[in-house]
C-alpha cells in the first residue's frame, strides 16, 4: 500500500493500525458467514466426501473395511434390476415434471391476470399439498384415491370406470404415482412461475399494446420468452424434488405392484434401510448426488442470469 | 369492453381447471380430517358416507395412548430449535454476504445457492450422511435432527434474507455506524427489525420444513423417545395397517400446526415461498 | 469542537482515482462547503472524513488525532445524509436517541438531550411520529436533530437539501446557517448548488475530477476565480466566457473580429475573457448584438444576445422593453473583466 507514498509523517501507532483496518473489515464479513458455511460444510460437503471415500470400501457393520476400488459401483451397474429402476425413474420424473410444468404454466398465466383476494386464495389453496408433510399428503392421497373403498374409487365407479386398479395394475400404479407427484408439486411450481410473471416489466406490455399486438402475440413475443429462466428454474427444482422424493413411492404405492413403481429414491432407501445393503446403497447415493450436483450447477447458472 | 367469445370460453375452462385443482387439494385433507372422527365401523362402509356418522374421539384416544404425543413434543422442539439455528446462522451470513467484501465471497455464495437444490434433494446423501454421523457418534442424539433440519434450511434462509437486505439502503447502516453502532448492532438494531416480514416468512418455512421432514427423521434417530412426528406416523401405517381411523387421526394431529400457520400467515407464507427460489 | 486537517489525501477504487492529492485546512468552528460537478469526489471525501471509506493515502486529522484508521464511532462526528437515512422503525425521539444509546448514555440524560435538541429544531411535537409520517422538510430537520443531539466535534452534510423543493431549500438553508452560528460546530457541507455554498460557507472548496480547483471565502472566489472552471462554476447566472486571441495589440474573437475588451498587459495567443452578466449593461454603442431571449424574473431581467463574441448574457437591474430580434448594444465594465490563459485556463495577472 501507499504508506511510503504519503508525504506527511504519521505516528507509529497509526502506521500499524492502517494495516489492521482493512483486514479487520474483511474479517468481519468472513466472521459473519463462517457459522453458516461451517454448518453447510459439515452436513453437506463433508458427508458427501466421506460417502465417496466409503463407496470405495467394503462396508460392514457401518464401518469401512478393506479398499475395493469401484467394486460397489460395478456391483450396482451390473445388477439388471438397477437399470430398470433407472429407466423407470427417468420416465416417471420426465412425465411428472412435464405435466406439472404445463398445468402450472397455464394456471399461473390465468391467475396472473386476476387480482385481489381471489388470486391469493387460489395461491393458498394450490400450495396446500406442498406445505403439508409428504407423509400425510401421501397417506391421505392413498386413502382417498387408491384405497379400494375410498372416495375416488367410488366416484370412478359411479362414472362407470372400472379399469382403475392402482393396487394390482402396474400402469395404473405408475399413473397414480405421477398423479401424486403432480399433486404434490403443482402449487410450488405455480408460485415460482407466478413470481416470474410478476417480475416482467409492465411497460413491455403497454408498449406492445400501443403497437397493436394481440393477446396471443403478447403471450408468444413477451411473456413466454421473458419467462424462460423462471421456467427452467422451476424445471430444475421439480426434477430434483421428484428424483429424490421417497415418501411418494414409499407410501402411495410402496413400489408395487411387484416393482412397477420402484424408483431410484425408494430403491436407495430400501437398499440401505430395509435390506441393509450399504455397499450398493452408497454407490447409488453417490451417483444420485452427482446428478443432483449437475442440477444444482444448472440452478446456480439460471439464478445468476435471472438475478 | 367487449370480450371475445374465445377469451370467455378460455376463462371458463381455466376456472374449471383451477376449481378442480382446488377440490383435489382440499378433498383429501378434509376427507381425512372427517374420517378421523368416524368410528371404525363407519369407515369401512361402501359407498363412503359423508356426514351421517356418529362423531367420536376414540381414534384420537387410541393414537394418544399409543404415545403419539411424544412425537409431537419432539417435533415441536426440533422445529423450534431448527428455526433458531437456521435464522441465526442464515441471518448472520446474509448480512455478511450483502454488506461486506471479503475474499472468495463469490465462490462461497455460489456454494450457498447450489445448496438450495442439494438440500431439496438431500435424500441422495442420506446414506453417506448417516454413516458419517454414525462414525462421529452423532446419530441418536437430541441435537441430531435440529442440526440437520436447521442446516437444510440455511441456504434458502440466506437467500431470502439477503434479498430482503438488498432492499434496505446502505445509508442506514452508515448512519448507524456514524451514530456509534458496531456492525453487530447495525444488524440487530437496524436491519433485523426492518427485515421482519422476511424473517417471519423464513421462520415459517424453516418450521414447516422441520416439522414435515420424514427421511432423516426416520434414519438418523432410532430411539423411540427421540422420534419426530412424521416417522412415527409412518410407523403407524405399518402398525395400524388398514385401520384408517387412528391413521387419519394421527395425520390430522400432524398437519394441525401447519394448518394453523396457514390460517394465520397464509399471505406471508406464499410470499416467502415465492421469494425462495426466484428473486421476486 | 475541533479543527479538521486533510493532507494529501487520495482515494483509489481499483483503477479509478476518485480523489487525488487533496489538502484542506478547516479551522475550528468554521463552515466549509465542498462544491463541484457531479462525480468530482465530494461525497467520497466526506465519507473518508466520516470513516465510511478507507483512505488510500494521506492523512486526516480531527483535532490533534489522526483518524485514518479509526472506525466512524470513534471519530466523534455526525453526518446528515442526502436521503436523511432515518431509521424507519424508530420514532423521531428514538432516532435522535440512538447514538446516545449506543454510547451508553443514561436514560435520563438521553431524555434531556433529546428534548433539548428537539427544542432547538422545533421538533417537540413530532417526537412520537415515525419517519414515514413526516414531510420532507420535517425529515430533514429530524436528520439534523439526530446529528446535533450528541454535540459532536464535526458535522458532515452530504447534499442535505437536494431532495427538498426550492422554497423549503431556501428556508432550511437559513436554518442550517443559524444553527451553525448558534452551535459553532465545525461543519463540512457538500453541495452541488453553488448558491447554497455562497450563502452559507465561511470557506468554499471547489473540486473537479478529484482535485481542488480553488478554495477561499465565497466572495474571494466570486471576485477572483483562479481559473476558467471556477469562474464558470461560481455565480448564477454564470459568467460569460469568451474565447479570444491576442494579436497585434488587439483582442480578436475566434472569428477574428475586434472585441471590446482591453488587452491585458503582456498577453499573447489564446485567452478566455470572462464577464459576469451583472457587469454588462445596455448602451447606445459598444458590443452589438441581436436579442435571442428575454427572461424577466421580476427583480431583474436576463437578456441573451448573439454577438461577435458569441451568445452573451446580461443581467439588467431595471425593467426593459427589449424583445427577441431587437438589435442592441452592450457596455462592458472593463474593471470587471477577467482574463484566463487559453491553454491552462489559469487567471492572468
Ligand atoms: N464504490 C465505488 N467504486 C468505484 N468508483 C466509485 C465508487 N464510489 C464512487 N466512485 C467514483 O468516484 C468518483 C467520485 O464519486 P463521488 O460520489 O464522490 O462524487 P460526488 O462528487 O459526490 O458526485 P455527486 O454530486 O453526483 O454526488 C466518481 O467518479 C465515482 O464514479
Ligand atoms: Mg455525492
Amino acid at each position: 500500500m501507499s504508506i511510503a507514498a504519503a508525504p506527511h509523517g504519521t505516528t507509529p501507532g497509526a502506521r500499524t493500525a492502517r494495516r489492521i483496518r482493512p483486514l479487520r473489515l474483511r474479517l468481519a464479513g468472513v466472521g459473519y458467514v463462517t457459522p453458516a458455511m461451517a454448518l453447510l460444510a459439515f452436513t453437506l460437503i463433508l458427508p458427501s466426501l466421506y460417502g465417496f471415500y466409503y463407496s470405495l470400501h467394503n462396508i460392514r457393520y457401518l464401518k469401512a473395511n478393506e479398499f475395493i476400488g469401484l467394486e460397489n459401483y460395478r456391483y450396482l451397474v451390473t445388477d439388471p434390476e438397477f437399470w430398470h429402476v433407472v429407466i423407470r425413474s427417468t420416465g416417471f420424473t420426465a412425465v411428472a415434471v412435464t405435466f406439472t410444468l404445463v398445468i402450472a404454466l397455464s394456471v399461473s398465466l390465468w391467475i396472473n391476470q386476476l387480482h385481489g383476494p381471489f388470486a391469493l386464495f387460489v395461491q393458498i389453496v394450490v400450495i396446500l399439498p406442498w406445505v403439508v408433510s409428504h407423509v400425510v399428503g401421501a397417506l391421505l392421497f392413498r386413502w382417498v384415491f387408491v384405497n379400494d373403498i375410498g372416495l375416488g374409487m367410488y366416484f370412478l365407479e359411479q362414472m362407470g370406470i372400472h379399469w382403475f386398479k392402482p393396487v394390482s395394475d402396474p400402469t395404473t400404479a405408475m399413473a397414480v404415482l405421477v398423479g401424486f407427484a403432480c399433486w404434490r408439486t403443482l402449487g410450488f411450481a405455480m408460485l415460482l412461475l407466478l413470481s416470474g410473471l410478476k417480475s416482467i416489466p409492465q411497460d413491455l406490455y403497454e408498449a406492445a399494446h400501443v403497437d397493436g399486438a394481440t393477446a396471443r402475440q403478447r403471450l408468444f413475443a413477451i411473456t413466454l420468452p421473458m419467462l424462460k429462466t423462471p421456467m427452467l428454474i422451476t424445471l430444475v427444482i421439480l426434477t430434483v424434488s421428484n428424483l429424490n422424493n421417497i415418501e411418494g413411492p414409499l407410501i402411495v404405492t410402496g413400489g408395487g405392484p411387484a416393482d412397477a413403481t420402484n424408483v431410484l429414491a425408494l430403491d436407495l432407501y430400501m437398499r440401505a434401510f430395509a435390506k441393509f445393503d450399504y455397499n450398493s446403497a452408497i454407490a447409488l447415493g453417490i451417483g444420485m448426488f452427482a446428478a443432483n450436483i449437475l442440477l444444482a450447477l444448472a440452478y446456480t447458472r439460471l439464478v445468476k442470469s435471472h438475478g | 369492453m367487449v370480450r371475445s367469445r374465445g377469451l370467455q370460453a378460455m376463462n371458463i375452462a381455466m376456472g374449471v381447471v383451477v376449481l378442480s385443482i382446488a377440490l383435489l387439494n382440499i378433498i383429501p385433507l378434509a376427507w381425512g380430517v372427517l374420517a378421523s372422527f368416524k368410528p371404525p365401523s363407519q369407515l369401512i362402509t361402501y359407498p363412503p358416507r359423508l356426514f351421517d356418522f356418529n362423531a367420536t374421539w376414540e381414534n384420537y384416544i387410541s393414537v394418544v395412548e399409543g404415545g403419539f404425543m411424544n412425537g409431537v413434543r419432539n417435533s415441536t422442539f426440533y422445529s423450534i430449535a431448527a428455526v433458531a439455528l437456521a435464522l441465526a446462522a442464515g441471518g448472520l451470513a446474509a448480512f455478511g454476504f450483502d454488506r461486506f467484501e471479503f475474499r472468495q465471497k463469490g465462490t462461497m455464495f455460489v456454494l450457498v445457492i447450489a445448496s438450495i437444490p442439494l438440500a431439496i434433494g438431500s435424500a441422495a446423501i442420506l446414506v453417506p450422511k448417516f454413516l458419517f454421523f454414525a462414525s462421529l457418534g452423532m446419530t441418536n442424539q437430541w441435537y441430531t435432527l435440529p442440526l440437520i433440519y436447521g442446516v437444510h434450511s440455511v441456504p434458502i434462509t440466506i437467500w431470502t434474507l439477503k434479498g430482503s437486505l438488498e432492499g434496505i439502503p446502505k445509508e442506514l447502516d452508515e448512519a448507524a455506524y456514524v451514530d456509534g453502532a458496531s456492525s453487530f448492532m447495525v444488524l440487530t438494531r437496524i436491519l433485523a427489525p426492518l427485515c421482519k416480514p422476511a424473517i417471519g416468512a423464513a421462520a415459517l418455512l424453516i418450521f414447516i420444513h422441520a416439522w414435515n421432514e420424514f427421511v432423516a427423521g426416520s434414519v438418523m434417530v432410532d430411539a423411540r423417545e427421540l422420534k419426530p412426528i412424521q416417522p412415527l406416523l409412518y410407523q403407524y401405517i405399518g402398525f395400524f395397517g388398514r385401520e384408517w381411523g387412528p391413521l387419519t387421526a394421527a395425520a390430522t394431529i400432524a398437519i394441525l400446526p401447519i394448518l394453523l400457520i396457514y390460517a394465520l400467515f397464509g399471505r406471508l407464507l406464499v410470499s416467502g415461498l415465492t421469494r425462495g427460489a426466484t428473486k421476486g | 469542537m475541533a479543527s479538521v486537517a486533510i493532507e494529501s489525501v487520495r482515494k483509489q477504487y481499483g483503477n479509478v482515482t476518485a480523489i487525488r492529492d487533496v489538502s484542506i485546512d478547516i479551522p475550528d468552528g468554521k463552515f466549509v462547503c465542498l462544491v463541484g460537478p457531479s462525480g468530482c469526489g465530494k461525497s467520497t471525501l466526506l465519507r473518508m472524513i466520516a470513516g465510511l471509506e478507507e483512505i488510500s493515502g494521506g492523512e486526516i486529522r480531527i483535532g490533534s488525532r489522526v483518524v485514518n484508521d479509526l472506525p466512524p464511532k470513534e471519530r466523534d462526528i455526525a453526518m446528515v445524509f442526502q436521503n436523511y437515512a432515518l431509521y424507519p422503525h424508530m420514532t423521531v425521539a428514538q432516532n435522535m436517541a440512538f447514538s446516545l444509546r449506543m454510547r451508553g448514555v443514561s436514560k435520563s440524560q438521553i431524555d434531556e438531550r433529546t428534548k433539548r435538541a428537539a427544542g432547538i429544531l422545533n421538533l417537540e411535537y413530532l417526537l412520537d411520529r415515525y419517519p414515514r409520517q413526516l414531510s420532507g422538510g420535517q425529515r430533514q430537520r429530524v436528520a439534523m436533530g439526530r446529528a446535533i443531539v450528541r454535540s459532536p466535534q464535526v458535522f458532515l452534510f452530504d447534499e442535505p437539501l437536494s431532495n427538498l423543493d426550492a422554497k423549503l431549500r431556501v428556508q432550511m438553508r437559513a436554518e442550517i446557517k443559524q444553527l451553525h452560528q448558534r452551535l459553532k460546530t465545525t461543519t463540512i457541507y457538500v453541495t452541488h448548488d453553488q448558491i447554497e455554498a455562497m450563502t452559507m460557507a465561511d470557506k468554499i472548496v471547489v473540486m473537479r475530477d478529484g482535485i481542488i480547483e480553488q478554495e477561499g471565502a465565497p466572495l474571494e472566489l466570486y471576485d477572483e476565480p483562479a481559473n476558467v472552471f471556477v469562474a464558470g462554476f461560481i455565480g448564477s447566472p454564470a459568467m460569460n466566457l469568451i474565447e479570444a486571441i491576442a494579436e497585434g495589440g488587439a483582442l480578436l474573437s475566434t472569428s477574428r473580429e475586434a472585441l471590446p475588451f482591453d488587452l491585458p498587459r503582456g498577453a499573447s495567443g489564446k485567452l478566455t475573457c470572462g464577464v459576469r452578466p451583472e457587469h454588462i449593461a445596455l448602451a447606445n454603442q459598444g458590443l452589438a448584438g441581436q436579442v435571442l431571449l428575454v427572461e424577466p424574473t421580476g427583480l431583474d431581467t436576463l437578456v441573451t444576445a448573439a454577438t461577435v463574441a458569441g451568445p452573451i448574457v446580461a443581467l439588467l437591474r431595471e425593467r426593459t422593453s427589449v424583445a427577441p430580434g431587437d438589435h442592441v448594444h452592450f457596455r462592458i465594465d472593463q474593471k470587471h473583466v477577467h482574463y484566463f490563459d487559453g491553454a491552462s485556463g489559469r487567471r492572468l495577472q
